[in-house]
């Protein structure tokens, strides 16, 4: 039994990745694979397992030895603002088993987040592990170390000199994970929005003032869709278990509880359905309007295969 | 040469003029001396003008929507390392921070603890007091002595020497029978913060009030005059006709009606200078009777 065997074993995480290698449907040849899977269950970390199995399974998306790239929308502390850290244990162990020879987190994470998941310990051979771009921490300010400067981006309409981390080009695999919540400015603020975490402070409020005019949520939408441009998530596993409907995006606010984990790899999908827990229509939410305009994802939720899952 | 060291001034200057020292707001937070045991774990921090991004991770347009001047933000700690995390928002006046309290904390209770109202919970004391909106919070959740925030806020709340006063607005409208929870509206974010209608500002607002008083959401936006409230009535309604999420938009006395995306109805009119919106919670809650109050009381009060 070699190391990762072992710790594997010892950690009693051993059903998850059993489920996740064996799929009896999938070996009676091609079936289609949903656009978009979202599981009900009030274990998030099996239900994230879940989801990703029904989404075809980790090995689809992280290829044995890859450097994998996590955006989390951590740094956040009242209850409904931030992803469930079950979510990501678990997108982390499902990595860590595919084999992936680097697990990065592209934003600062603390140590306080992972504490607040009970799986902590559990996962710590994991975590220890972890390599942190822990200068892109907020308010992160440009190093050339760590930063580029993308004076364009193909297609977008508004959005240059970006100064965004150098690892979102270097990693293989770029795994999003948001919570889909209230945004005082923007309506929603899931997947497409989590990428100025990307980025730096100074980058980032052009978003809100770059156009000339205060709160002007046109010119911010557009340049969270031109963003999105620079590099589309392999895979976006999002949070709806429970969420601020309002004060947000920093809260505290009224909290809406679905108990649903929600994965795909089409980012403008999970903000579409995230605009609908909000009670808001996909067309509501300019960045996804605008990131369809991009051709980044598909807005129409009834043009999407749609797997509900009750766990 | 003139050129280059103007441009060398502006550079120079503008940082400073955005990020100013902290002057009197410092004198607003407690020193150690007055928290034995405790200490601030760095220098406190202040953010003016636009440096309030640097502070806030999204969320600061609605603070600038009501006006913000600058915030002051100081971590205190004691040796079991339990963090208290102060943020003294300064805004242009007291209406203002009336208005930011008003709507952070809309879906809070609301006491007259500190300063002249404030919010309260486990994690957290916000209130609001002259110009300033104070945000008491415990980071990392390790509120083992809860009596030290109770302390510091009240504290805080002591060292604000006036009162200031409410919105015009909130205290004209006593005679609408709002009730004590007004959220103070001076913008569209504010309104989508209250209640979603557009991201474009259909009603133009500058100032309204808005509350929740029971099965149902009230909002009464001011204008200059009776022709402004009517045109942008109209407006508004070519607005929601045009928006998928709303739908049976119709004629209503002065206005329109119409249902969102819940199935709520939505009662529009215009009074006077004003326009009043009506957004029922319930599907049964009957609308017509409010506004014809609301219109009476309006109609009666003195201009």
């Amino acid at each position: 039994m070699d190391r990762r065997n072992f710790i594997y074993r010892g950690t009693g995480l051993v059903a998850g990745g059993m489920l996740l290698n064996f799929s009896p449907l999938r070996l009676f040849g091609n079936v289609s694979l949903p656009d978009l899977c979202m599981v009900k269950s009030t274990d998030y970390y099996a239900a994230t397992l879940r989801a990703i199995h029904e989404l075809g399974g980790i090995n689809k998306y992280v290829p044995h030895g890859s450097a994998v790239g996590f955006l989390i929308n951590s740094n956040f502390e009242e209850p409904g603002t931030y992803p469930h850290p079950d979510i990501v244990l678990a997108m982390l162990f499902l990595c860590w088993e595919a084999g992936a020879k680097e697990i990065i987190t592209l934003q600062w994470v603390s140590k306080d987040y992972w504490r607040r998941s009970e799986k902590f310990d559990k996962h710590r051979f994991i975590i220890d592990e972890l390599v942190q771009v822990d200068k892109n921490e907020h308010p992160a300010v440009f190093n050339e170390d760590d930063f580029r400067i993308l004076e364009t981006i193909d297609g977008a309409v508004e959005l240059k000199n970006v100064e965004i981390i150098k690892k979102i080009s270097e990693v293989d695999v770029f795994i999003n994970i948001p919570i889909l919540k209230h945004h005082g400015s923007t309506i929603l603020t899931g997947a497409l929005k989590n990428m100025m975490g990307l980025c730096t402070r100074k980058t980032n409020v052009t978003f809100h003032l770059g156009s000339g005019v205060r709160n002007d949520p046109e010119y911010l939408g557009q340049c969270i869709a031109d963003l999105n441009l620079v590099r589309k998530p392999d895979l976006t596993v999002a949070d709806a278990i429970e969420f601020i409907t309002g004060n947000g995006p920093a809260g505290p606010g009224p909290l809406k509880r679905l108990d649903l984990v929600v994965a795909s790899p089409d980012p403008v999908a999970i903000d579409a359905f995230g605009a609908t827990c909000l009670d808001a229509e996909p067309s509501d939410v300019i960045s996804v309007k605008r990131a369809y305009e991009h051709g980044i994802g598909e807005m129409d939720l009834s043009k999407l295969s749609i797997m509900e899952i009750q766990a | 040469m003139r050129l280059v060291f103007t441009g060398w001034l502006i550079v120079m200057l503008l940082p400073g003029a955005l990020k100013m020292p902290g002057q009197e707001i410092n004198k607003l937070l407690p020193s150690t001396a007055e928290l034995p045991g405790w200490k601030m774990t760095s220098e406190p921090q202040v953010y003016a003008g636009d440096h309030l991004y640097d502070l806030i991770d999204g969320g600061a347009d609605i603070y600038n929507e009501y006006g913000f001047e600058r915030v002051i933000s100081a971590h205190y700690s004691d040796p079991s390392l339990n963090n208290i995390q102060v943020e003294i928002y300064e805004m242009i006046d007291s209406p203002s921070a009336y208005g930011i309290f008003s709507i952070t904390q809309q879906a809070a209770e609301w006491s007259e603890q500190y300063g002249n109202l404030s919010a309260v919970t486990n994690d957290y004391i916000s209130f609001w007091k002259s110009r300033y909106y104070v945000n008491l919070s415990w980071s990392s959740r390790q509120h083992l002595d809860e009596p030290l925030l109770t302390g510091l806020a009240a504290l805080i709340a002591q060292k604000i020497p006036e009162a200031g006063g409410y919105p015009d607005l909130v205290q004209n409208f006593q005679v609408l029978d709002f009730g004590k929870k007004i959220v103070f509206l001076k913008g569209n974010l504010a309104l989508s913060n209250f209640y979603y209608f557009d991201y474009k500002d259909i009603f133009k607002l500058q100032e309204a009030l808005a509350c929740s008083p029971g099965g149902h959401h009230r909002i009464v936006i001011k204008y200059a005059d009776q022709a402004k409230a009517l045109e942008i009535l109209a407006g508004a309604k070519q607005s929601v006709l045009n928006n998928k999420r709303f739908s049976d938009v119709a004629m209503a006395f002065q206005g329109f009606s119409c249902s969102d995306i819940k199935g709520n109805n939505i009662l529009a009119r215009q009074i006077e200078n004003y326009i009043v919106i009506l957004v029922a919670l319930d599907n049964n809650f009957s609308l017509i009777p409010i506004m014809d109050d609301i219109t009476l009381k309006l109609e009666k009060s003195p201009k």
